[in-house]
């Protein structure tokens, strides 16, 4: 076997198994059956796989004995340490080293070491004994500084001494990593990135706004803590502004220090030894920018020095960051291509004058670019923000579409929002004069912040409210989140989808503010659905961040909790993870099973939703049929019948019959179930119902019916993206039960844009697509080309390591009636036996039920037919023909071909005979 | 070279050059990874042998233990800071791999040879790996080097170099999450592999 192949073969089985360790143990082994994987590993993962489908490799490698023993530096035995003490604090190990001094973790005396966990511990810092006494003013010239310097992203002085005839300084020991590499570990996306930059930035400013210039920014300086917080360290060669100009011209050279500057993230004029000023800071805060996000330093060349470094800034410029970024990293290519790139470059001009002037100028570009703004590092011409807004638009229209996919996610927000509404009726009088506050500000923000000249527009009216609400409520940081979230329904329904992000962000910031669990949690749940289509990492980690905050919660809100476990799933199947969504939600299925009473059962409801439209995609109709039919019961029970979420989970019903081709039953269920409740009147049906009764009518063969019935839609209604999806589908059926091309080539396009709308975000599922662009050409009898759409079908559709979609075995059994088109008998055989294979393992719905699994076979007796396999044809043909007939009418051209193959058959069965 | 000859005149590490050749691998410098890792491989060889004539055998407690004492030496030496730290034990791990897996070969070929040192390699646990099975799980970590380096990176921490979750994902710069999904992965991968080859 060759290498290159034994990586690929490495690769598949690598995917498989991230896919099986992201879902439940106990739907491993049905995902492994049906899983697009090859055949060998798919036996090797079974073999490990147990009962109850957790894992055992039969490798060990394990053992807790490997890792107990060791404890790397808390082992040092006593004698390795040179010292135990400097001044009050009991030192506990060595930080770092640098030329001149050492930093020290230390802890203050009187907690016993180990016994305590939760000793507060600093970082001391004291020259080597020995260093000079210039060195030593220097030293102490940092803790004058950093006296001056209280700001959150610096780390602080707590206190200073004198031990050993040599001074300390004790400092706010940061427990972190460089910027760089958290970033890099966290595989953090640009706009997490950028986040962490402005907190350095803002950090960088202070200091500069105390007159204290870094002098020596890096990443080993800028140090992220594990909640994320930047701190600003080692401020060891800071220096006054005032002083600058004058040490310079004493001819005191930092060079003297010896590591009084890093070469490698020097600007131009330090390496040069000039005078220096902000702008320098500026430069040096361009190279950690820049190794920020492309995890690549700009400057490599670190061995000849000062003098090497400097030739080699002057002579070249760093490539830009969209050109140093690999294809392993976080950010794509396509983020930092324009505006960061200038932003960069901006920093790191050779000429001071060219750079940002000040720390600010800077932070303002990035926020601006943040907010899809022009930033000022170019020029503005009229392309260029006509560019922006296009860009800002387009976001706006995916995120729309997004929204109304099923059962929307805003209707989980709306549920949300009820449950708090309900909760502040609950609440007496507290509750009632916060809403008046609440009342009042938005009674305010149009008599008073709004200009009088000239009518605003409702987006220009909520900006100033989202603008404004900081100011009104002062700290009140709840009602600043509950005003926020409520402007910010109104941002959806408008399809304002950059600024739906930016005041969900800042309620989120609002959120944390408040240190309220519950706050924090939904506010977070709704960031992760702002960013779920833009940067899925991002989103996951805001739904990390949720469930952390619930886990904080004294009285965890069981409203956000829904809407958290909604969004989450909903994001899922929008990416087509469709085994981890059902996997959510039959978790939150159980979560919420025992409380239905308590919470009115809308919560529960809601989650049976969710989960019926995952096990739908996932192919398990009997599981999806259960739930949907349990929610209908709810229905039923509470008086919901004829609400228009209970025609939602009707339509959803009817979708399952369809899907799994047990088109007999959803037929019945329309007349004896559906109609009742409209009087028989089915003009008064909604929309959705009639378009799934119109595709189960033509897909049964009903022809005049589904006709009537896409005749009977309100034109309006295709506005909505799914509507419109539901309509095209029965009207490409309706093509088919025709048996006209013609028909076909009328509503073919329209259908493919349509999907392509439907499944912006999961391409595998377009592969729908080319299903009826080849079931069109196969039908106007150009076999060539269908076969080229179903093998671009089948190698959208199938993703090695991933479950097959219910389209794939469609496009094998197509494939199959292809080859027999060509009278190619064998190549027939192959395929059918590789679609109904799929529908054995995949499809989880009986299959005597089923007119998709009969179809199949039906084309498998053909093939068998075909190679002369009369008997078993003949067989083949026998234990179909039942289904079949008991799913279609007689008029539909599969009823035909049954018949047709029926004669041929009898007449093969005869001639042995 | 045979495991019982004695040659404590080997010339020790050279410490500051072990701490350049680390900046230098850092910054990806291929020839200086190349250096570093025959450096390291004297040194932790050394030390491994030393272990290996005190105790006869060596278990996956003595590998950790000369890894850490090979660091704190140099660091005593050359004062390695945060990030030097944290590469040396990514890359002495991996050295580690080859010391052990050279001496399980060595100790396979003194078995067949007659030699008169028996050395086994014990991991002190019930489960201990025997010594073939170190050789089919080194052959699969060469397997899955091309596809999935860093679960290489893994388990060289883990197993080899004995380092603890927390003190593998400091060293490879990923959270300890990262490191115990990894971790299971990558033993099923390893599992798999050999399994099909």
């Amino acid at each position: 076997m060759s290498g290159g192949s034994r990586i690929d073969r490495w690769r598949a089985l690598s995917a498989a198994l991230d896919a099986l360790l992201d879902i439940e143990p106990r739907e491993r082994k049905h995902w492994l059956a049906c899983a697009t994987i090859s055949e060998e590993d798919r036996a090797t993962l079974a073999s490990m796989l147990s009962e109850d489908g957790n894992f055992e490799p039969g490798v060990s490698l394990d053992g807790d004995a490997i890792g107990r023993n060791i404890r790397v530096i808390d082992s040092i035995p006593e004698h390795d340490r040179p010292m135990q003490r400097i001044g009050d604090y009991q030192l506990v190990r060595k930080l770092a080293e640098g030329g001149m001094s050492s930093v020290w973790l230390a802890q203050k005396p009187g907690a016993a070491i180990g016994s305590e966990p939760a000793v507060e511990q600093f970082a001391v810092k004291q020259p080597h004994r020995g260093v000079m006494s210039g060195d030593i003013d220097r030293f102490l010239q940092e803790g004058h500084i950093l006296a001056t310097l209280a700001h959150p992203n610096i780390a602080r002085l707590i206190d200073t001494g004198i031990s050993d005839a040599s001074p300390y300084l004790v400092l706010t020991y940061v427990q972190g990593r460089p910027i760089t590499e958290y970033a890099h570990a966290h595989r953090l996306g640009l706009e997490h990135r950028l986040k962490l930059f402005l907190q350095v930035l803002s950090a960088v400013q202070y200091a500069h706004g105390r007159l204290v210039l870094h002098r020596d920014l890096k990443p080993a300086n800028i140090f992220v803590t594990d909640a994320g917080e930047v701190r600003l360290l080692d401020f060891g060669v800071a220096k006054l502004l005032s002083e600058v100009d004058a040490a310079q011209a004493s001819g005191e050279m930092t060079l003297v220090y010896g590591r009084a500057m890093t070469p490698l993230y020097a600007s131009p004029e330090q390496l040069r030894g000039e005078p220096l000023s902000i702008a320098s800071d500026v430069y040096s805060l361009g190279l950690v920018l820049y190794e920020l996000l492309t995890d690549k330093r700009a400057r490599n060349d670190d061995s000849g020095g000062a003098t090497a470094i400097l030739a080699h800034v002057l002579a070249t410029a760093p490539p830009r960051p969209s050109d140093a970024i690999t294809a392993a990293s976080a950010i794509s290519r396509r983020e930092l291509a324009g505006d960061i790139d200038l932003i960069v470059a901006r920093t790191l001009a050779v000429n001071s004058q060219e750079r940002y002037p000040t720390v600010d100028a800077l932070a303002e570009d990035i926020s601006r670019y943040m907010n899809s703004e022009p930033i000022l590092a170019r020029a503005p011409t009229v392309w260029y923000r006509a560019k922006k807004a296009i860009v800002r638009n387009r976001l706006a229209a995916a995120l729309a579409s997004a929204a109304i996919v099923g059962v929307s996610v805003t209707a989980a927000v709306a549920l949300w929002q009820r449950n708090i509404a309900i909760e502040q009726r609950d609440a007496a009088k507290a509750e009632v004069d916060r809403r008046a506050k609440s009342h009042g500000f938005m009674i305010r923000l149009i008599s008073e912040y709004a200009p009088k000249d000239k009518p605003l527009t409702s987006v220009e009216l909520l900006d100033l409210g989202v603008n404004s609400v900081e100011n009104y409520f002062k700290d009140d940081y709840r009602e600043m989140v509950a005003t926020l979230l409520r402007l910010n329904a109104r941002y959806i329904e408008l399809g304002e989808a950059e600024r739906e992000k930016r005041a969900t962000f800042k309620a989120l910031d609002y959120a944390k503010k408040s240190d309220e669990p519950n706050l924090i949690a939904g506010t977070n749940c709704m960031a992760a659905k702002v960013m779920a289509l833009t940067d899925i990492e991002a989103a996951h980690r805001h739904l990390a961040a949720a469930k952390q905050a619930f886990a904080a919660a004294r009285d965890p809100s069981v409203g956000i909790r829904a809407e958290c476990w909604f969004n989450e799933i909903a994001v899922l199947n929008e990416i087509g993870d469709y085994a981890k969504a059902s996997a959510i939600a039959e978790q939150a299925m159980n979560f919420f099973r025992p409380r239905v009473e308590a919470t009115r059962s809308v919560f529960y409801t809601s989650m049976l939703n969710a989960a019926g439209r995952s096990y739908t995609f996932e192919q398990r109709y009997s599981d999806a049929e259960r739930v949907f039919k349990e929610l209908l019961d709810i229905d039923e029970k509470i008086g919901a019948v004829g609400t228009s979420a209970n025609w939602v989970s009707q339509a959803n019903l009817l979708n399952v019959w369809l899907q799994a081709g047990d088109y007999a039953k959803a037929s019945d269920y329309l007349n004896k179930t559906i109609l009742p409740v409209v009087g028989n009147d089915r003009a008064k049906l909604p929309a959705m119902l009639l378009l799934r009764w119109a595709s189960i009518a033509a897909a049964r063969g009903e022809r005049p019916l589904a006709a009537d019935l896409l005749q009977q839609i309100d034109k309006a209604s295709l506005a909505s993206v799914p509507l419109k999806h539901a309509q095209s589908s029965a009207a490409v059926q309706l093509c088919y039960v025709d048996g006209n091309p013609n028909c076909f080539d009328r509503e073919l396009q329209d259908f493919i844009a349509t999907t392509n709308a439907r499944f912006t975000f999961n391409p595998r599922e377009q592969a729908i697509n080319d299903l009826i662009s080849a079931q069109l050409s196969l039908l106007a009898a150009r076999p060539d080309e269908a076969m080229t759409s179903i093998e671009r079908g089948l190698a959208l559709s199938q993703r090695v390591g991933e479950p097959p979609l219910a389209v794939t075995a469609s496009l094998f059994e197509l494939r199959a009636r292809v080859h027999l088109a060509r009278v190619d008998a064998s190549a027939a055989l192959a395929d059918v036996q590789a679609a109904i294979a799929l529908l054995d393992r995949c499809m989880r719905y009986p299959s005597e039920r089923s007119a998709r699994y009969a179809q199949a076979r039906l084309t498998r007796a053909e093939a068998l037919a075909a190679t002369g396999a009369a008997s078993l044809a003949d067989a083949e043909l026998r234990a179909l023909e039942p289904v079949l007939r008991s799913q279609l009418l007689a008029v539909h051209p599969e009823i035909a071909r049954l018949a047709r193959l029926r004669t041929r058959i009898d007449a093969m069965v005869r001639l042995k005979a | 070279m045979s495991l019982h000859e004695e040659s404590d005149d080997d010339e020790p590490i050279a410490d500051h050059e072990v701490t350049v050749l680390l900046r230098a691998a850092r910054n990806g410098d291929r020839e200086a990874v190349d250096k570093l890792f025959v450096a390291l491989y004297r040194d932790l060889h050394r030390l491994a042998r030393a272990k290996l004539r005190r105790h006869r055998a060596i278990t996956n407690v003595d590998t950790t233990t000369v890894l850490h004492e090979s660091y704190l030496r140099l660091n005593r030496l050359a004062a390695l800071d945060v990030e030097d730290r944290s590469h040396f034990f990514t890359y002495a791990a991996r050295v580690m791999r080859s010391v052990i897996i050279d001496l399980v070969r060595s100790a396979q070929t003194e078995r067949r040879g007659g030699g008169h040192v028996h050395v086994t390699l014990n991991t002190e646990v019930a489960d201990s790996v025997a010594e073939d099975d170190l050789l089919d799980i080194h052959r699969a970590l060469d397997e899955l080097e091309a596809v999935e380096p860093r679960l290489v990176r893994v388990v060289e921490a883990r197993f080899f170099g004995g380092l603890t979750e927390i003190e593998t994902a400091e060293a490879l710069g990923v959270s300890d999450r990262t490191v115990r999904r990894d971790w299971e992965k990558a033993k099923l991968m390893i599992a798999s592999i050999i399994k099909q080859t």
